[in-house]
Parts: structure tokens; sequence; C-alpha cells
């Protein structure tokens, strides 16, 4: 067998133990009154999982054709895991017993199909040995109490029924009284969930009742009625007994799987604050201690400090950097004051006052206007000695250049500052002509 | 003579409370105790015992701490899971540290005494809120036996007793980052002082001395 065949083996046999095994230990006993030897039922899990997997492959994919062996086969390796060995050995033994049957009853058949017999037996099989056979006393209480019901049986097998229903439930009861004293809580636990006695007791009182009132005058079958009655009591008994010791030992050693989780669930919902409370009053909590490693600390904190700003020097400007807008703009401004106050000495000449209207209207429009805002900015720039008084009297002259025109006189503001300003006349009027190019 | 108690229940209480009181011990429950918790890799140090309201004085106790060849390392791989605090019950566990643990050169454990106001400015300095440092305190650290909290003084629990050697080595490497006040820890017998302040220098036990290493 290769490596691959042996772990698709492993792991199949993982999946199908533990559930399997006990089921198969509980079958042994169900198969005991038609058994040839000891050996009759497998114990190898292994087998009912490969009985289950081929009922569903044939269920599934035979149709109206059935499958070959080969098709089987293949269908098989979806299931996970298959063992050639293990398949060749179950498949002829079903067909040797009957469970796969050949497509037509003739030699050299190629094509099987399954006998639905077979696999109601499996799942009578898994429903037994998954329930211990409870099911099977509770369908025989409700068949004998439907055939009484329906007039469906006589009186001797009404008495067999009766009879084999108290044998049912007095085997059982000593079972059940044979754990309580021997079982682990964990085996107890799984015996009580197979058993309902409130529905026992209810059926058996139905049939009791039937029996009494069908047959009031036959003695010997309220006779067995009542023993099946007294039987159902030691049962029930028992039953409590299991659940009382599952309760106190369970309780004692704080054993949380005594309930299942819907019990919780109902104990939480319904339950007394008080009553909850108890449940923790002798447990030992063991917090987790919480790990907190150098590296996690350092990074936390390193996560949390700010970051620390270190602010530079901005860097040096370097030379021929673009000229100060501003700058310009006040040097310029400075070169037209000097331009407006050189301009004003030129026309004083040295004097005291002029009359400049004859100049201005020389000059023409809109030269005159231009040079009388400029002479009317140096007046009313209070740094500058200079004022303009214009006057009253207006000329108006249709041919020349400026139409309109006020007398304008230029007068010194300060008597005491003639001049005020060094300059020589070509200086000045190269300074004027310079300004003017600017 | 009582029989000696059953080293499994010490034990249990131990891993319950966090630490043991080990003054009614014998020397062979001791023993007993030790064999044990050396064979899960595990070693018992010396620890302030679990306060009960009264003065401890020179009471002792044990806690549970990891031999050095035999400490996990759940930052590398998944075969030991482990609890992992968030990143603001760290922080609030550094400041903690140091504000305990003011000298490079000494031990963490048992450290100089601290308030919970302390704690929560040496964290506000670092931005995290004084309800995250609050929270952090009573439901990670303190139950966790990291620290311990009698009245209002606080001090390093059991469980940084436990800690492993290499980490405090490694600690010691970057203890200059541990965040702490500027201004000295004050640790006042002053009856006038703060309410928050109510540390007496009688209350505090003084370090073991290495002859009560000896068991």
């Amino acid at each position: 067998m290769s490596t691959e065949e042996d772990s698709e083996d492993n792991a199949g046999e993982q999946q199908s133990l533990p559930g399997d095994k006990a089921l198969l230990d509980r079958l042994r006993s169900f198969i005991a009154p038609i058994a040839n030897d000891a050996s009759a039922v497998t114990e190898d899990p292994r087998a009912l999982r490969m009985a289950r997997d081929l009922s569903e492959v044939f269920a599934d994919n035979a149709g109206l054709s059935g499958l070959s062996k080969s098709e089987v086969e293949q269908f098989l390796t979806r299931y996970g895991h298959h063992d050639k060995r293990l398949f060749e050995a179950r498949f002829d033994l079903f067909v040797r017993m009957g469970l796969i049957t050949p497509f037509l009853p003739k030699k050299h058949q190629q094509r099987y199909v399954l006998d639905p017999s077979g696999l109601v037996g499996l799942l009578v099989f898994e429903r037994i040995g998954t329930r211990g056979g409870i099911d099977e006393m509770l369908l025989l209480l409700d068949r004998a109490r439907w055939m009484i019901e329906n007039d469906q049986v006589n009186r001797a097998s009404l008495k067999t029924y009766l009879k084999r229903c108290r044998q049912l439930l007095s085997v059982y009861a000593a079972k059940l009284a044979r754990l309580v004293h021997t079982a682990s809580i964990t085996e107890l636990i799984e015996e009580h969930r197979n058993h309902d006695s409130t529905q026992v007791e209810k059926d058996v009182h139905t049939l009791n009742k039937l029996v009494t009132d069908r047959f009031p005058d036959d003695h010997e079958l309220g006779d067995s009625a009542f023993r099946l009655v007294e039987t159902e009591l030691v049962y029930r008994q028992q039953v409590f007994a299991a659940v009382d010791r599952v309760l106190d030992q369970g309780g004692v050693t704080l054993d949380f799987s005594v309930l299942s989780a819907e019990q919780y669930l109902a104990a939480a919902l319904d339950g007394t604050l008080d009553g909850l409370a108890a449940v923790g009053t002798s447990l030992v909590v063991d917090p987790p201690q919480p790990w907190v490693d150098p590296g996690s600390l350092q990074e936390a904190i390193e996560e949390y400090r700010p970051r620390v700003r270190v602010s530079v020097r901005p860097p040096v400007p370097t030379e021929g950097a673009e000229e100060d807008p501003i700058g310009v703009m006040r040097a310029r401004a400075e070169r037209s004051v000097r331009r407006r106050a050189l301009a004003s000495e030129a026309h004083l000449q040295g004097r005291q006052e002029v009359e400049l209207t004859s100049t201005l209207r020389a000059l023409g429009w809109p030269k005159a206007g231009e040079h009388l805002m400029e002479l009317l900015a140096v007046a009313a720039d209070p740094d500058q000695p200079f004022t303009i008084e214009l006057g009253q009297m207006l000329i108006v002259d249709v041919d020349a250049l400026v139409t309109y025109m006020h007398p304008v006189i230029l007068k010194r503001a300060n008597p005491d500052r003639p001049g005020g300003l060094d300059f020589d006349p070509v200086s000045l009027a190269a300074t004027a002509d310079e300004e003017t190019a600017t | 003579m009582s029989a000696p108690r059953d080293p499994a229940v010490l034990l249990a209480t131990l891993r319950a409370a966090g630490s043991l009181a080990v003054d009614d011990s014998t020397l062979a429950e001791m023993e007993a105790m030790r064999g044990r918790v050396n064979d899960t890799g595990r070693l018992l140090v010396r620890c302030a015992p679990p306060s009960t309201g009264s003065t401890r004085g020179r009471s002792r106790g044990v806690a549970f701490g990891w031999s050095p060849h035999a400490t996990p390392s759940p930052e590398d791989n998944n075969d030991y899971p482990v609890r992992r605090l968030a990143p603001t019950s760290r922080l609030t566990w550094a400041c903690c540290l140091g504000l305990a643990w003011p000298e490079r050169t000494t031990t963490p454990y048992p450290g100089a005494a601290f308030t919970r106001s302390l704690v929560i400015d040496a964290a506000a300095e670092l931005g995290l809120s004084a309800t995250f440092v609050k929270a952090s305190l009573d439901h990670d650290l303190i139950p966790a036996h990291l620290v311990t909290a009698s009245g209002a003084t606080l001090r390093l629990g059991p469980a940084a007793a436990g800690m492993p050697p290499a980490f405090v080595d490694s600690i010691r490497r970057f203890h200059e980052q541990l965040p702490r006040l500027d201004i000295p820890v004050p640790v006042s017998s002053d009856s006038s002082a703060d309410d928050e302040l109510e540390v007496s220098s009688t209350d505090v036990p003084p370090p073991p001395s290495e002859e009560d290493w000896e068991w």
C-alpha cells in the first residue's frame, strides 16, 4: 500500500472513530440472536463507513441501470478515503449476502444495484446503535396501543405484547440500576439522554387503561397490565436515580458537561440571579496572564511619544537675487519727488514766485495738464517748500491747444529758504532729462 | 503538628491570587512546591505577600517566575498562546515602570511607590487621556497583578517580580525612554500632605537583603 493510501486510511479511520466503534459494540448484542459465531459483527469501524458510503453511491448514482464495480470505486473516491483492499473485501461480501445484487439474475453480470432492505437495515442499525433500542420499546408500546384501539389484536397476542413490554422495561431498569452504581458520569449522561421516562409513563398508563376498559372481566390481562405499570414505576425510579447521581456528582465536581448547551441557555434565561451566582461560589478563576515583552513595550512608547521637530536655520540668500520690488517703488517715488522739486526750482530760478500760465499754455495739451499735476503734487507735499496759486480768472482761447486755463503762480513757501537745493541750471536740466527718460 | 498541605492546592492558590504568603509554610511544603514548579519550567520568586489590609512588615510571599531556559517567546511563534494588552494598557504599564524604577542599575521590583495621579500625569505628557489610564489600571494591570493598589498608593505587583531576567535586561537598555515626570516622585510621610499622597515610609517594606532570599 502506498504512502498516500496509508494517509487516506488514517484519515478515514480518524473520521469513523469513535462514534462508529461504539455503535458496533452496541450492535453485537443486537445481532447475537441470529449470529453464527462471535465474529458475526465486524470490529472494524471502517467497514461500517464503507457500507454507508456504498449505499449513498448507489442511491445517488445508480439510477435505473445500476453501476459497475469500477464505477462504484470511482464514485467512492469522492468521499475522501479509499482503501482498495477494504473495498474489494466488503464489496464481495455485500454481493454474497445480498446487500448488492447483480442487475439481472444471471452469470457474468457487470452491473449491480443496491437492495432496499440492506439500506433499511443500515438505518435500523444506526438508530439502534445510537439510541440503544429505546425507540423499539416505545414503538412496541405504541403499536400495542394502536392495535387495541383499532381492534387489530386478539387476546393471546395482546398478552404476548404486554409481557414483552414488561420484560423490556424490566431489562432497561436493571441496566440503569447497574449504570447508576458502576458507570462514569459521561456514560450515565449518554445513557440518560436516550430515555424518555415521561413518554414511557404516558404510553404505559394509556395501555393499562385500554386493557382495563376493553377487557374488564379478564383478570389475567388486567394482572399483566398492572404488572406492566409496576415495572414502569421501577424503570422510572432508575431513570430518576441516574439523573440524581449525574446532578449530584456533576455539581460537586463542577462538571459542566452534565448539561447540554440548550439547558444552560434555559438556565441563563429562566434562572434567578442568586441561583446563577451560586454556581461560581466555589469556582476558582485563573485569569489569563497578559504577556508584555520589551519589544511591544518599546513600540507602545514610541507610538505615543511626540515627534520632536528640529528647527533648521533658513538657507543664506544667494548673491544676485532679484530686486526688492518695494525698494524699487520707493526709489522711484523718491526720484519723482526730487524731479518735481528740481523742476520747481528750475521754474523759480532763485526767485520767490513765478507765473507759469504762459509756460503751461506753450506746452500744449496734454503736456500742460501733466505739468500742472506735477506742480500741484509738489505743492501738496508738506516736505517741499513750494506752493501753487491758481487765479480765478478764466482764460479762454478756442484756437489754442489749451482751450481753458487759469493763471498758475508757483511760489516758494518759506521765504527763508531761497532755493533750498544746491543746483546748477545745466546739471539741473540734465537731471531732469534723466528722470524723464527713466 | 498539622499535616503538610497539598502543594497542588498551594500552587492553585498562588496561580489564582497572583502571589502566596508563605510565612506559615513549612520547609517541606516549600520544597514540594518548588519541585513541582521547576518541573514546568517555572520558578518561585520572592515578592510581597497579598495585601490583607494590615501592616505587611517583613512578610514573605512568592510568585511565579520563568526559568531562563524555559521562557517562551510568543512574539516569534504561536506555540504558547498568550493574552496581549492593548497599546494604551502597555503605555500605562510603561508609565508605572518608569515611576517605580528610577535608577537603571537597580531592579524594577519592588521599586518605588507612586500614585494614580502621577501615572495619569506621566501618560498625559504623551497624549494619553486620563480615562484610558484609569481603565487600564483598573481593568488590566491591577487584575493581572502587574500593579497592586493599597489605598491610594500603587506599587509594582507580583507579576512584575516574575518578569523574566531577559526582559529586565532588555528594558534596561531603553530605560531612559520609559515615561516619567521631571519632578521627583514624592513619597512623603507628612500627614498634612495631599489626600492622594497617603504614603507612609513605615508601610513600605524595606528591600529584602540577600540572606532573606535563602529558603
